[in-house]
């Protein structure tokens, strides 16, 4: 995010008037891990640094390394619970709030953090993610059965505009619940879920798309058996990487590992350490899949009785 | 599956003794008395089996049709005498089994009930013959609302929606609390249905109707109800927000009515409108769709095929969809 100069000046007087040097301090190794003002501002150790030059000098560096999202959650979170037992008014936090809103973010009041506003744009890393970090991510994997088949009798392009239809399907659902399309080839494709209760909304997101694969089937598909879908989640550890590298990481390898082994068509598959977090009125309606190795993977589909 | 067998002789219950054992079956006796009672209470995964040994040929026909008739509709006879001459009226009725006195002698096994299942549910899925009752007169509403002007009679998609178990809801929450859930509810209809020009036109408290335009051709409610269906456990975590599972049952008619705008519309006369607020207060199950052969008459048919037929209500025929296992 490009920081303009009156959200910097606003942050810089917030600070200055908000708290002492040696707090500042605390709040940038909060943000940074470790972080040395004097070495930053060139201030000799054995020489105070004024509050509003250690302000400038935080601000800046914040602003400069993209982390001025997180420090301006980190001054909502000081005035709202605290820090080291002590909760700080930051004056001017409001005008902060508004002009980053402004500029096409929302606050996520459960994971603390301000991420995209779909309705303004929508970017594959939220427009938070840091390159070569890693973070937690659910990852839902969409694979149409038997596409070599379909493209031969059906022809490519008709099943380009089959296949885009279900992009759309699975997109609505997921971009509903700020996930990511990271990747789409021809038949299938990734969607990425991070930040707060990821498994939940990767599931309700597959959940809801497999039920709207099951209606256009009902009314609207034009193949005479219908589009046969295999959709599966799994979550791990992912280093975020905006060339895109990233969809080759162990997560995402298992992900099509377990679509190939145990996938069904018109189910959603998911792995074992996701199915712990949905609520029990949903969990309830998976299904365990036996494995040779018990690996604990579970299906979903609709059905009537 | 879960098997109900109506006898009133021991022996009969004997032959069902290896499909109670099994693993995927339930059986459930009843004395073939209760027959009715317990019928307004099966769901569709649901498998009777009527022993009609010792009754008379009259008093068989009225059970028989007492099933026909069923929401569950999978019924076998039992008929260890011979007493039916005419075997074929049973399948004619509806029936996918028949079990002989040396049939029950042997005892049913899981796979014979296996093949009487599938039997039974291949007929459910294409192979009915939805006869087409339109209203008498058909003023076509159009597919959107322009040419609708109030005071004037059209044919429109009604549906009724009304939450369940409020009776139980109102003992244990705040009135707050139930003023959320109905706005929840009315917001989640207005946004489903938004799309096929739905508009909550009748609002009692706990439940209502909604019109959606009527072109004559297409019942267009049917997807977005069929939907809603689908969602509710989705909805119930990501709308409700509520501990108690919140469940809404829904009747879909096609029919003719003065049209008033919302909120003027307490001196409208119209069958129709009391048709479905009755078959929605009186005959749809909890969490049920229903709808009225004329609605799905206008149905595709491949949407048809995942409704039952359903018992009548004030002689209009329904189908109801398919509970979800």
């Amino acid at each position: 995010m490009r920081v303009k100069g009156r959200l910097r000046t606003l942050a810089v007087r917030a600070l200055t008037e908000s708290m002492e040097v040696k707090t500042m301090i605390h709040v940038a190794r909060r943000v940074f891990g470790t972080y040395d003002l004097h070495e930053r501002t060139g201030f000799p150790l054995s020489v105070p640094i004024p509050n509003r030059t250690a302000a400038g000098q935080i601000v800046k560096d914040v602003a400069e390394t993209d982390f001025f999202l997180d420090f301006v959650g980190l001054l909502m979170s000081l005035e709202r619970v605290g820090m080291a037992g002590r909760k700080y008014k930051i004056p001017r936090l409001n005008a902060i709030v508004t002009g980053i809103l402004d500029t096409g973010y929302r606050y996520d009041s459960e994971s603390g953090s301000f991420v995209e506003d779909r309705a303004i744009r929508t970017t594959r890393n939220w427009g938070v993610l840091r390159e070569g970090e890693t973070y937690i991510m659910a990852f839902l994997g969409v694979d149409v059965a038997g596409n070599s088949e379909l493209v031969k009798t059906h022809g490519q392009e008709s099943m380009q505009g089959i296949y885009q239809t279900l992009r759309q399907m699975v997109a609505e659902s997921v971009e509903r619940r700020n996930g990511r399309l990271w990747g789409w080839e021809g038949d299938g494709g990734l969607f990425a879920f991070t930040f707060e209760e990821e498994n939940q909304r990767a599931v309700h997101s597959a959940v809801e798309a497999l039920h709207e694969i099951f209606l256009y089937n009902l009314v609207s598909c034009p193949l005479p058996g219908g589009l046969r879908v295999r959709l599966t989640i799994h979550n791990g550890p992912c280093e975020y990487q905006s060339d895109g590298t990233e969809l080759k990481v162990d997560t995402v390898k298992r992900l099509w590992d377990i679509d190939s082994r145990y996938g069904q068509q018109d189910s959603l598959t998911i792995s074992a350490a996701v199915l712990p977090s949905l609520d029990h009125s949903l969990s309830s309606r998976f299904e365990r899949i036996r494995t040779s190795s018990g690996e604990g993977l579970h299906t979903y589909s609709v059905r009537f009785v | 599956m879960r098997v109900l067998l109506f006898t009133d002789t021991r022996s009969c219950i004997e032959g069902f003794d290896a499909l109670g054992r099994s693993k995927n079956h339930s059986v459930e006796v009843y004395p073939t008395g209760d027959l009715k009672p317990v019928l307004e209470e099966v769901t569709h995964d649901t498998f009777i089996y009527l022993d009609i040994t010792g009754l008379s040929i009259a008093s068989i026909r009225p059970r028989l049709k007492l099933l026909e008739d069923s929401v569950s509709s999978r019924f076998g006879v039992v008929d260890r005498n011979g007493t039916l001459k005419d075997i074929a009226e049973a399948f004619q009725r509806g029936a996918s089994d028949y079990i002989d006195g040396r049939l029950l002698r042997k005892g049913l096994t899981t796979a014979r009930f296996g093949r009487v299942v599938e039997f039974a549910t291949s007929g459910e899925a294409g192979s009915r013959q939805v006869q087409i009752p339109v209203p008498a007169e058909i003023y076509p509403s159009g597919s959107v609302w322009d040419d609708v002007e109030p005071g004037e009679e059209y044919t429109f998609q009604m549906l009724y929606v009304g939450l369940d178990h409020m009776k139980e809801l109102r003992r244990k929450s705040s009135e707050d609390l139930l003023r959320t859930l109905r706005r929840t509810l009315q917001g989640i209809l207005t946004r489903s249905f938004a799309g096929v020009g739905g508009r909550i036109w009748v609002w009692k408290e706990d439940d209502g109707v909604l019109l959606c335009p009527f072109d004559g051709e297409r019942v267009t409610a049917l997807i977005p109800a069929i939907r809603l269906v689908l969602n509710r456990v989705l909805m119930n975590i990501e709308q409700f927000s509520v501990t108690t599972p919140i469940s809404w049952r829904m009747g879909l008619h096609v029919g003719n009515t003065r049209y008033e705008a919302s909120g003027e519309t307490s001196e409208i006369v119209s069958e129709s409108l009391n048709f479905i607020f009755h078959l929605g207060e009186r005959a749809v199950r909890s969490g049920q769709l229903a709808v009225t052969e004329t609605a799905l008459a206008f149905a595709p048919d491949q949407v048809s095929n995942w409704f039952l037929r359903g018992p009548e209500f004030e002689s209009v025929p329904l189908y109801v969809l398919r509970d979800l296992a």
